[in-house]
């Protein structure tokens, strides 16, 4: 644990900086599974919060529930990401602009970010290339909010 | 078959109308570009004018004429970005072929 975060926690008064480690991982978990329900829920078009609630609840006990709770993670996310990713380069198809190759381009990404991250637990080269997955894709997503707020 | 409109979007119908005709736009042009009964065009209209998207002024030959005011263009502006936002993630409706 590096220095800065044995900071963060005698500030915040945690005492155990992998309580620190564990909080930051089971929050990236929530949120993560949060945002991707919440994108597969609005792709639907349906307007019940209902099914917004259920899918959120399958994901989050299925995952905090199981034994290996990362992996379960990556796996759940994969297929929300798979679906995505199918809706966004669907949509592409539709509307042949930039800005939803941008998106569809940057949710690919997000799902290969996945694949390398269950294939890291034994070789460790992939954690590396799937964290600069990741960082293609939020370049990708912040390109499209900046075409979408140009004028 | 075309959709209901909601409400933002029949806002934003009215306030484009407004915006393209500039100072000069008469109720009855509002009306009949809008699509809507004159009923709800009048509550549309006095909402509009109470929260500050439009002012009404009195036309030169009698009558009303409709201007947008600052916040009404804003309003356009953000509207078209969020469904440009949308678009880009294939949220809105569907484009037609």
């Amino acid at each position: 644990m590096g220095k800065l975060s044995q900071d963060v926690c005698r500030i915040i008064k945690v005492q155990d900086a992998a309580v620190f480690e564990a909080l930051g991982i089971y929050a990236q978990i929530i949120f993560m599974t949060a945002g991707l329900v919440l994108l597969t829920y609005m792709t639907l078009k349906t307007e019940k919060p209902a099914v917004y609630w259920l899918m959120l609840s399958i994901a989050l006990i299925g995952t905090l529930a199981s034994r290996n709770v990362l992996y379960v993670f990556y796996l759940i996310s994969a297929l929300l990401l798979i679906f995505l990713c199918w809706h966004f380069f669907d949509n592409y198809a539709k509307r042949k602009h930039a800005k939803t190759l941008f998106v569809a381009l940057a949710f690919l990404f997000l799902l290969i970010r996945d694949i390398q991250f269950v294939l890291s637990l034994d070789y460790e080269i992939f954690y590396v290339l799937g964290r600069l997955a990741e960082l293609t894709a939020y370049v990708l997503l912040a390109i499209n909010f900046y075409l979408v707020r140009r004028r | 078959m075309t959709k209901k409109r909601d409400r933002l979007e029949i806002i934003h119908d009215i306030l484009l109308v407004i915006r393209e005709r500039g100072d000069r736009v008469k109720p009855t042009h509002i009306l009949y570009k809008s699509n809507l009964s004159h009923q709800r065009l009048q509550e549309y209209m006095t909402e509009l004018i109470g929260k500050g998207f439009i002012i009404e002024k009195q036309a030169k030959g009698g009558g009303k004429t409709y201007e947008l005011t600052d916040k009404g263009f804003n309003y356009l502006r953000d509207y078209a970005t969020i469904r440009n936002f949308m678009e880009s993630y294939g949220l809105g409706d569907e484009p037609a072929n």
